[in-house]
């Protein structure tokens, strides 16, 4: 099988786009990914993989409106795109084959605990 | 809720600056939409906090990225001119050599200059310390002298509070020193008072310090002298005897004092009570001047007010018109008017120095900037290139600025290593110590980095304003043309480098004719082949025996003897009347006492009267002769015979000598009254000499000395070369400036001859084509040199009013001068043209005899 593993904030932010649909742009892409990880997000650690996965064709935006509260300054939309879909499925499926045979794992966290 | 709330303009100006190389609007936008979010819900405060924390995170990212991206570019400015200097050796080396030339001279002219301005500041004490000096009105205007009667150090002291210490000193000169059987003969001795070494600092390596002063028979001795002496012994304790007479116990050493003091070296200090021993020494007569005196300031007090209140002390004490002020120490160097010997003022010669290095330096940028330029069009691709890839106009810039700043650098490298090697000789020459070291620390290394800066920044200002301006098209396209238009700057530029250069010359030439005029000038008097010895006070009761000892030697023509030497006569005094005086206009006569053969032996020639004579019993006590300048002071009528009293002395003028020179030529000749002296007053014996064989009349004469005076070394001088000594510091610096004028010349040559090979390089093809249709070499050294020619008499003509205008400045300082002739100008201009002709000649003497097949095959 031929494929490009996908950064581990690659992966979420690609999937946080997905979840958002149509309200993808940097501001809530922060918020959910903080959320869902607990931690907060930098900028930078946002925009970099959104660049990344943009030229990688996983996602694809285009500018909407110019709005006042953001100093009169346009919105980037993310979409994904269909590469993109397949990569996340294609993680999807990683992780249940992966952690499906954790049987060393799971004995040993009980053993600790 | 209210969204619309945006961030103040600078933190967004800020967050832009610092945002790396992919962010764009819509990312600011997001920042700004958060901080919107943010006031809204806790206030505006905290959200700018939180938006200057965003930025903040932004920065070591943004740091980094920059120096990397600085590094890369600054890598590949230094390799692209390092190949270029690599290309063209020897472009590079008269760039290098040319400005590594002019940072020397400019190096050596500052630390002379911070060494001269360095006099008398490191007495720790020198902000408050003074030398009380002397207004005294006399007929010729307003004398300004440094000596002091003796009671006025002891009268200030305890009449002003504001006074804190004061010392007197008897400059002495050189002294004959026995320790044991050896006996010394170069001790130069000061007479001081114990405060001496409270007020300047000349530290205290053994011993006691001034404190022993106090005491007779102690001596204080330099560090130097004492290891002459006595060796590796301690000299503390240890007996001197001087003059052969008075016995001394050494108390003290002192470090040897440096040059940059105003009080001449000494090696030996006596205490004050020394002068007890002397029975001319009067300690209470206000009417001597013959005694330095300094003084230290409370530092609460202003000297202006100490000026206003001391002014009249001598008024009040004698009843003459002297005004007393003080004059700060550390500016007696280079400020004081008021000298022992009237010399040019030495701040005069640091002005002249720093416009000749700031000359220097900019004829050296100017060559720079010059080759630089020229070479330009082998740039100009680099140049479009950077450009067509991104290089904005303030990138080439800073890259020119850069490369002439690297260049300067190496160049400084060179020029340290010059000054390194040329220093000693330098030193020897001036007559100071200054060690490279000195360029190192403090003033002088602001100068020197300032120098480095200045030079950088002025030699690449035109190529890097010039080369930045080229149109990418036109520099890749090779359209570009430094053709006649471009090269008008350069046109500038060359005739700047040669004007500085012609008033170089010109000053030089102006320099050496009148140490010249001043050499040969006839100054009424004959010193050639005549000798000087000196005598001491004991020596003076045998000095008729030696006179008649060497005066019965065949080859001596003349003996005779004086009070002071011919080149100086340093006593002076008002106390003169004579018949018809006006009481109220005060007349300062020079005087002088002499032997009866006095004016045979100088040569003196009489305009009226007769000379001393012994036929005239009177004459030794009663006669007087005047010179001409005193007798038209004496007024209408000959002088002779009326009655005039001087010297103490009431007697009569017998006759009236021609003017002679008795001061250096920077002063005029003022009134000067003689009379005969007995042995008494004979300081020295003039013995006039045959000029042959020089060498054995002059141990003949020690023989004779020797047995007069067996325990004194013989020390004798010729009158010419201390005359000439007068005029030493002069010579000193005429050389100097000639030195760096010739300097100049080479630096503006090199440029030349480096333009010159750049012009013949693009003219190739046109020679070639001249020749072809019958050009012969004359006529093409004529079409390459036609224009170098114009250039350099522009030159001329600019450089001609500001060369006599310096000149003249200069000359000012002298009471005989020459006149400026159109001679200096002529020959200046001969020089100037001849060697910028050399350096083109040298350049296009092979493109003219090329054969035009080489150059124009390529078509």
């Amino acid at each position: 099988m031929k494929m490009k593993f996908l950064s581990r904030p690659e992966e979420i932010i690609l999937h946080a786009v997905q979840e958002l649909q149509e309200d993808a742009y940097c501001v809530p892409i922060r918020k959910y990914v903080s959320r869902l990880t607990g931690k907060a997000w930098s900028f930078g650690a946002v925009y970099v993989p959104l660049q990344r996965l943009e030229k990688k064709g996983l996602l694809k935006s285009h500018l909407d409106d110019p709005l006042p509260m953001r100093g009169g300054k346009s919105r980037r939309i993310y979409r994904i795109t269909s590469p993109g879909l397949k990569a996340l499925a294609e993680v999807r499926k990683l992780h249940d084959s992966m952690w499906a045979g954790a049987t060393n794992f799971e004995r040993k966290r009980k053993m600790s605990s | 809720m209210k969204l619309d709330v945006n961030p103040p303009k600078f933190l967004v100006w800020l967050l832009l600056r610092v945002l790396p190389g992919y962010a764009d609007d819509t990312n600011v936008g997001d920042f700004q939409e958060e901080y919107s979010q943010f006031a809204a819900e806790r206030g505006r405060l905290l959200a700018n906090i939180w938006f200057l924390f965003q930025i903040g995170k932004s920065v070591p990212a943004f740091v980094a990225d920059t120096i990397r991206f600085r590094l890369m570019m600054l890598k590949n400015y230094a390799t692209v001119s390092w190949r270029n200097m690599k290309r063209d050796k020897t472009y590079s080396f008269i760039n290098i050599a040319g400005l590594a030339v002019g940072l020397a001279c400019c190096l050596l002219i500052t630390l002379w200059i911070l060494d001269e301005r360095s006099y008398d500041r490191f007495h720790e004490n020198h902000d408050r310390l003074f030398r009380v000096v002397v207004d005294q009105p006399s007929s010729g205007g307003i004398r300004k002298i440094v000596a002091t009667p003796p009671p006025l150090g002891p009268a200030l002291k305890n009449g002003f509070p504001e006074i804190v210490e004061t010392t007197r000193l008897s400059y002495w000169g050189s002294v004959p020193l026995r320790a044991g059987d050896r006996s010394f003969n170069e001790s130069d001795m000061i007479v001081v008072e114990p405060a001496f070494f409270d007020l300047f600092t000349f530290p205290i390596t053994r011993g006691e310090g001034g404190a022993a002063l106090n005491e007779p028979n102690s001596a204080l001795i330099s560090e130097r002298r004492a290891a002459s002496i006595f060796g590796n012994e301690d000299p503390v304790g240890k007996t001197i005897m001087i003059d052969n007479r008075f016995d001394y116990i050494v108390r003290g050493v002192f470090r040897d004092v440096p040059n940059n003091t105003h009080i001449r070296p000494f090696d030996l200090v006596l205490p004050w009570s020394h002068l007890d021993h002397m029975d001319w020494y009067e300690p209470d007569s206000w009417g001597t001047y013959s005694y330095r005196t300094y003084v230290l300031l409370d530092e609460r007090v202003s000297i202006q007010d100490v000026n206003r209140k001391i002014s009249n002390l001598i008024q009040n004490n004698s009843g003459s018109k002297a005004k007393i002020l003080l004059e700060p120490v550390a500016d007696i160097h280079l400020h004081s008017h008021y000298r022992l010997s009237t010399g040019l003022r030495g701040i005069v010669y640091v002005y002249i120095f720093s416009v000749v290095a700031f000359f220097i330096l900019l004829i050296a940028c100017v060559n720079f900037m010059n080759l630089t330029t020229a070479r330009s069009f082998n740039r100009a691709r680099e140049i479009g290139m950077r450009k067509t890839l991104g290089a904005l106009r303030r990138h080439v810039i800073v890259q020119f600025f850069g490369e002439s700043m690297f260049m300067t650098v190496y160049a400084l490298v060179l020029a340290l290593a010059i000054v390194g090697i040329v220093l000693p000789e330098f030193n020897q020459f001036t007559g100071k110590q200054i060690s490279i070291r000195s360029l190192f620390d403090g003033q002088a290394l602001i100068v020197l980095v300032g120098i480095t800066l200045f030079t950088g920044c002025v030699a690449g200002s035109y190529p890097a304003l010039y080369l930045s301006s080229f149109r990418p098209i036109h520099a890749l396209s090779r359209v570009l043309q430094t053709g006649k238009k471009k090269s008008g700057f350069r046109r500038v530029l060359v005739t700047l480098q040669f004007t500085l250069s012609i008033i170089l010359i010109i000053g030089t030439l102006a320099v050496y004719a009148q140490l010249d005029y001043v050499r040969s000038r006839k100054i009424g008097w004959d010193r050639e082949y005549l000798i000087g010895l000196s005598l001491s006070k004991e020596m003076k009761k045998s000095a008729g025996i030696l006179k008649a000892g060497i005066l019965k030697h065949p080859r001596v023509l003349n003996v005779t003897a004086a009070y002071s030497l011919p080149t100086n006569f340093e006593t002076s005094s008002s106390a003169v009347n004579w018949d018809g005086k006006d009481p109220e206009n005060v007349v300062h006569v020079t005087g002088n006492l002499v032997d009866y053969d006095f004016l045979d032996t100088l040569n003196i020639e009489m305009a009226a009267g007769r000379p001393f004579s012994k036929e005239y019993s009177t004459d030794a006590t009663e006669a007087f002769l005047i010179n001409e300048t005193l007798a038209g002071m004496m007024g209408t009528g000959s002088p002779v015979d009326a009655k005039f009293s001087f010297f103490g002395r009431e007697g009569w003028v017998v006759g009236v000598m021609k003017d002679f020179h008795f001061h250096s030529l920077r002063t005029g000749i003022g009134p000067l009254a003689i009379g005969i002296g007995s042995d008494d007053y004979w300081n020295h014996v003039l013995i006039k000499i045959h000029p042959d064989d020089i060498s054995s009349t002059l141990e003949d004469l020690q023989g004779i000395w020797k047995s007069v005076f067996p325990q004194s070394p013989f020390v004798f001088r010729f009158m010419d070369e201390q005359y000439e000594r007068q005029y030493r510091s002069e010579e000193r610096m005429g050389k100097l400036i000639n030195a760096f004028a010739v300097l100049a010349v080479f630096i503006a040559c090199l440029g030349l001859m480096g333009l010159t090979s750049f012009a013949v390089e693009q003219r190739r093809k046109e020679i070639g084509i001249r020749k072809v249709l019958g050009a012969a070499p004359g006529n093409v050294l004529w079409i390459l040199a036609r224009e170098l020619v114009s250039w350099v008499l522009v030159a001329n003509v600019i450089a001609w009013p500001f060369a006599y205008f310096m000149v003249l400045g200069w000359l000012r300082n002298f009471a005989y001068r020459i006149g400026i002739g159109l001679e200096f100008f002529i020959y200046s201009s001969f020089l100037a043209l001849a060697v910028a002709g050399i350096a083109v000649m040298i350049q296009s003497i092979r493109a003219a005899r090329s054969n035009p097949a080489d150059s124009l095959r390529f078509e």
